[in-house]
């Protein structure tokens, strides 16, 4: 979720609202989801819960929003044509295939609106276009574009251009290895013979998208005063969605907006399209369904005003045939389904206004028999003064294999964030052993134990791994012996009232003759010895270990 | 003051010594003198230190002694003097001197050296004989021959006469006399010692009670040895529950008591589970590898559910039957298979969704691990826990998941303020964030909330409202304990666990 700065002064003018910066903070957030997590002076940091609505992650949208909430005013936006035509050439349709483009005149642009855009822009691009590869956007000065007629087209990488910031022309390999959104961004054209550019009548190349603009035409200051907009990328309703999000917020700003024409081969009637579109969609919604979800007693005119609080226009509102028919906003893509209208309603109405009512189900609760299981276990090594511990199930294989002196296989991670948290445990003993290292220093006797998940390998599951629940136990002293850890495993399985036995066995991590396989129902279950000195030095323990490890799961 | 009855009797013994050797002694007399063993006075000292009845002083002292060639001087007189009288009368040669004053050829070669050093000799051709201050000289007193006798064995400064100390460095100069250093240990009454002196008495009391006492009922008639039963006494190394453990099985026990029946999933699950059921989009920043762990890409094995995934490809593409518009994209199949680590334990709650035991109505909870790719710091940590929650029923609505989320918040997290915050998830709608009021902590979300969006349920047969909640419970284990850094709560700090304390019973 993106986190915007906006000047609180800002908010306050676009918005109209006399409130204490508290009560916009509450409203932001009880309204618009919109946290307010910083605020220094005028600069607030608000993080957007709401990923799916882009349009309030401007000022100029949210200060729109909280006008209509608050029963104030709003602009209403017109479109008239601009006269330019966008050529979509064919041969994008594999590359980068969509583009929506607008013209905005009569802009007052200041220092901190230039700041507000270019936020806009990077945050749309960043979070809505999924660091640009679905959709980004791109401003210019349109004064600076000659003719009417502009050409979206793949062209050859060693076409040049002045890229923004820059003073020399590069050609388009170039600007991929040097500008520093070449280099970002330049995955997203990796293995393309041809890249994406705007072109005006001139032939001079405006952009390269979605990587930068040209210094010459591509270049937004204080001066200008009519803008160009396109956004590009790999789905026509996205792009189209962001165009018309990002056009909106220019419009607050007192922007007048101009239609570009589109032409297309493949996309739209006849392969013209025209942008940007604010164009509302009709939702149909019962009341009863309302209520029902909400568990309120609303009326149809109380449900009238919270949508219309909420910018919705109600076109009918019929009791008889439990209808309400909505006009939805064209900048709230995100109502899918009645329920989203359902929520806005809620919110209009305020959570805090509903009176939460405790479920009268009447269920019989329970633990599931292995917890139980677990939990007896758990109890009896207590009274053995075995103390429980704690660890991660993320370990690394260095503690799982080379310092046990073992070999062996576990569930690896693709991407771990460190190799210390790299592979799922395939037994708890090795961070137990590690747990002992770590408390070396701590008094002794130390007698310990978990009981947790381990994971292992198996190919033919749906999730090609088994998971079972171990124990592990250990004890460490100078005087740690064998018989001492057998007890506590005897004493454990009579409890249990399991019959065990222990079988001679060879195992890298402990002393020849020491060790044991514990069978259980003829199957080996576990293990139990003295841990090899050698896997003591590994671990820089300097006394005696004795331990055992079972499967929970097979008693 | 101390009763004289919580005494040992060895403590007793020896301070019943002390009254009588008197205060001031050191341990090496107390030792000499009181008859008891070395050990026993030692054990006994120190109580009695403990106790603050006595306090023992050391001090660094320095003793002398004769050396082999000082005994026979000691016996003998000085040789310098027996050289001295041997010539009173007249000059003799050298043998005739060593002869008469019985000097040894070292004594004799000492005895010179020094005679000559001094000029009470002079030796010419051949004959040595006396100077006059030569027989002044053995007209004063020689307090080498007074003290040379005292030093048989170990005397410490202090015991020898003032007017013979002078004649220490010149002894030891000469190989007579040999000097060390010891510590001596003196024991003195402390107020408290000094107040309860004269009560101490040596009397028959019973100190451990044994089975044969009882047995022979030799108790009978005597009275017990008193304990002093504030001493400090030594540690235990309990075994306990690990403290974040406990703390879950108490919130395990409360949903229990609420109705809620346990329900578990596997660590490692398909994107099938943890997303595309939950009607997250395949290109949702979720589900990218900054916030999920994967363990392979697309090998997990979805041959039991086709149709039901081809499904949730509808869903996702146009909505399929629910009414939703769904999310408009193309659906990868592929990617349902990715074979990852669960990030959140919603994951079960769908599976439960799914199982054919599932109880309509019915409420189900999980309290499980889970797994996002995060640096591990004070706030971080890269798997952890959370508590989901399901209800489903028929006449379930917002207002019931609000009163659950109180229910809990009161019950569960003992807090008395909530708040309500719209909040969203991808699966529910309407959504909701729990906020909590902790006490110089401010407003904290603790969980988040809602119902089940229809392209959640529907297509796996479900027809009744479904409220689902998931609660960070570290969280809330941290802010009742007042921990702050979360690798705490996984704690491989042995001394930290043993230490934890239990501020009341209701975790």
């Amino acid at each position: 979720m993106p986190t915007i700065e906006v000047s609180l002064k800002d908010l306050k003018k676009l918005s109209g609202l006399k409130f204490s910066t508290e009560k916009i903070k509450e409203s932001l957030l009880m309204y618009l989801k919109a946290d307010v997590e910083k605020i220094e002076r005028d600069k607030m940091s608000i993080k957007l819960e709401d990923t799916n609505r882009p349009d309030l992650w401007c000022v100029e949208g949210l200060a729109r929003a909280l006008r209509k909430i608050f029963g104030k005013s709003v602009k209403k936006y017109s479109i008239k044509p601009s006269g330019i035509t966008v050529h979509v050439d064919k041969n994008l349709k594999n590359i980068r295939p969509y583009v929506a483009c607008a013209v905005v005149k009569n802009m007052k642009i200041t220092e901190d609106i230039l700041k507000s855009i270019i936020q806009y822009q990077e945050k749309l691009g960043e979070n809505y276009g999924r660091k640009r590869a679905k959709v980004a956007l791109g401003v210019y000065d349109f004064d600076k574009i000659k003719g009417k007629k502009i050409r979206y087209i793949g062209v050859k990488p060693d076409e040049k251009f002045t890229p923004l910031g820059f003073k020399e022309e590069m050609t388009l390999t170039e600007i991929l290895k040097k500008h520093p959104k070449g280099i970002e961004y330049a995955k997203l054209l990796k293995g393309r013979k041809l890249y994406p550019v705007f072109i005006d009548e001139s032939k001079q190349i405006l952009s390269m998208p979605p990587i930068t603009n040209s210094e010459t035409t591509g270049k937004v200051t204080k001066r200008t005063k009519n803008l160009f907009v396109e956004a590009t990328g790999t789905d026509f309703e996205t792009v189209l969605h962001t165009l018309n999000i990002f056009v909106m917020s220019l419009a607050e700003r007192g922007g007048k907006v101009f239609s570009v024409r589109l032409k297309y081969n493949y996309v739209g009637e006849c392969g013209f399209e025209r942008s940007p579109k604010f164009k509302s969609s009709i939702f149909q919604i019962k009341p009863s369904y309302i209520n029902k979800t909400l568990g309120l007693g609303l009326t149809l005119p109380e449900m009238r005003k919270l949508l219309t609080k909420m910018d919705y226009k109600v076109t009918r509102a019929d009791s008889i045939n439990d209808l309400i028919v909505v006009e939805v906003p064209f900048y709230r893509k995100d109502i899918m389904h009645a329920v989203d209208i359902v929520e806005d309603i809620a919110i209009a109405y305020d959570y805090n206004n509903i009176e939460p009512l405790e479920p009268r189900i009447a269920t019989k609760g329970g633990l599931l028999d292995e917890t139980k299981k677990q939990d007896l276990i758990r109890e009896i090594m207590i009274g053995m003064q075995f103390q429980e511990i704690l660890s991660f199930t993320l370990t690394s294989k260095e503690i799982l294999f080379d310092k046990m002196n073992t070999k062996g296989k576990s569930i690896e991670v693709i991407n771990p964030i460190s190799s210390n948290y790299s592979n799922l445990r395939n037994a708890i003993l090795p961070l137990v052993i590690k747990f002992l290292e770590i408390n070396k220093t701590v008094e002794f006797p130390q007698r310990v134990f978990e009981i947790g998940p381990i994971v292992l390998p198996d190919p033919k599951a749906y999730n090609n791994v088994n998971q079972e629940n171990h124990l592990c136990a250990a004890v460490t002293h100078s005087k740690a012996t064998f018989t001492e850890i057998k007890s506590a495993l005897d004493t454990l399985m009579k409890q249990l009232d399991k019959e065990i036995k222990i079988k001679h066995t060879k195992h890298p991590s402990f002393i020849e003759g020491r060790c044991g396989e514990i069978i259980f129902n003829k199957k080996s279950i576990g293990i139990i010895g003295e841990i090899h000195p050698q896997v003591l030095e590994n671990f820089n323990l300097e006394n005696p270990v004795v331990v055992f490890e079972i499967n929970v799961d097979a008693l | 003051m101390i009763d004289v009855d919580i005494l040992h009797d060895l403590e007793k013994k020896v301070l019943l010594a002390i009254k009588e050797l008197g205060e001031g002694i050191t341990v090496n007399i107390l030792k000499e003198k009181s008859g008891l063993s070395e050990s026993d006075i030692n054990r006994a000292l120190e109580w009695l230190k403990e106790k603050g009845i006595l306090k023992i002083e050391e001090d660094i002292k320095e003793r002398f002694k004769l050396t082999e060639v000082g005994e026979k001087c000691a016996e003998k007189g000085m040789p310098e003097k027996r050289f001295l009288n041997a010539i009173k009368d007249k000059p003799l040669g050298f043998q005739e001197i060593q002869k008469k004053a019985d000097l040894d050829k070292n004594e004799f070669n000492a005895a010179i050296g020094f005679l000559k050093k001094e000029d009470l000799i002079q030796i010419s051709e051949g004959k040595i004989s006396i100077t006059s201050s030569g027989k002044k000289r053995l007209e004063n007193p020689w307090r080498e021959d007074d003290l040379l006798p005292m030093l048989k064995d170990w005397l410490y400064l202090a015991e020898i006469p003032l007017g013979l100390r002078e004649a220490l460095p010149f002894l030891e100069e000469r190989g007579l006399v040999e000097q060390d250093e010891t510590t001596i240990k003196t024991i003195y009454l402390t107020d408290e010692g000094k107040k309860i002196l004269p009560k101490v008495k040596l009397e028959e009391k019973i100190d451990l009670l044994t089975p044969k006492i009882i047995v022979e009922k030799l108790w009978k008639g005597k009275t017990f040895r008193k304990y002093n039963i504030s001493a400090p006494s030594p540690p235990i190394f309990l075994g306990k529950k690990q403290p974040y453990l406990k703390f879950v099985e108490g919130l395990k026990q409360k949903l229990i008591s609420l109705g809620f029946q346990e329900m578990k999933g596997p660590l490692v699950e398909l994107a099938f589970f943890n997303n595309d059921l939950l009607f997250m989009p395949q290109d949702h920043p979720a589900r990218e590898i900054h916030d999920i762990y994967f363990i392979k890409r697309a090998g997990g094995d979805l041959k039991k559910y086709k149709s039901l995934l081809d499904k949730i490809e509808k869903v996702h593409e146009d909505g399929w039957e629910t009414g939703s518009k769904g999310w408009r994209y193309p659906f990868d199949k592929r990617k349902s298979k990715d074979i990852i680590l669960r990030s959140h334990t919603t994951a079960v709650s769908v599976k439960k969704l799914l199982s054919k035991d599932l109880k309509i109505p019915g409420k189900y909870f999980t309290i499980d691990r889970v797994y996002r790719p995060d640096v591990i710091d004070w706030k971080h940590l890269t798997e952890f826990d959370q508590l989901d929650g399901i209800i489903l029923g028929d006449e379930m609505t917002f207002r019931e998941l609000l009163g659950v989320l109180k229910m809990f918040a009161m019950e569960v997290g003992g807090v008395k303020k909530i708040k309500f915050v719209p909040g969203y998830f991808p699966f529910t709608e309407p959504s909701v964030e729990l906020h909590v009021y902790m006490k110089g902590k401010g407003w904290i979300e603790i969980g988040g909330a809602g119902i089940f969006r229809p392209e959640v349920t529907l297509p796996l047969g479900i027809e009744v409202p479904v409220i689902a909640w998931g609660l960070g419970i570290l969280r809330l284990f941290m802010t009742k304990h007042n921990i702050n850094d979360m690798r705490q709560v996984f704690s491989t700090d042995l001394k930290w666990i043993r230490e934890f304390r239990w501020k009341n019973a209701n975790n």
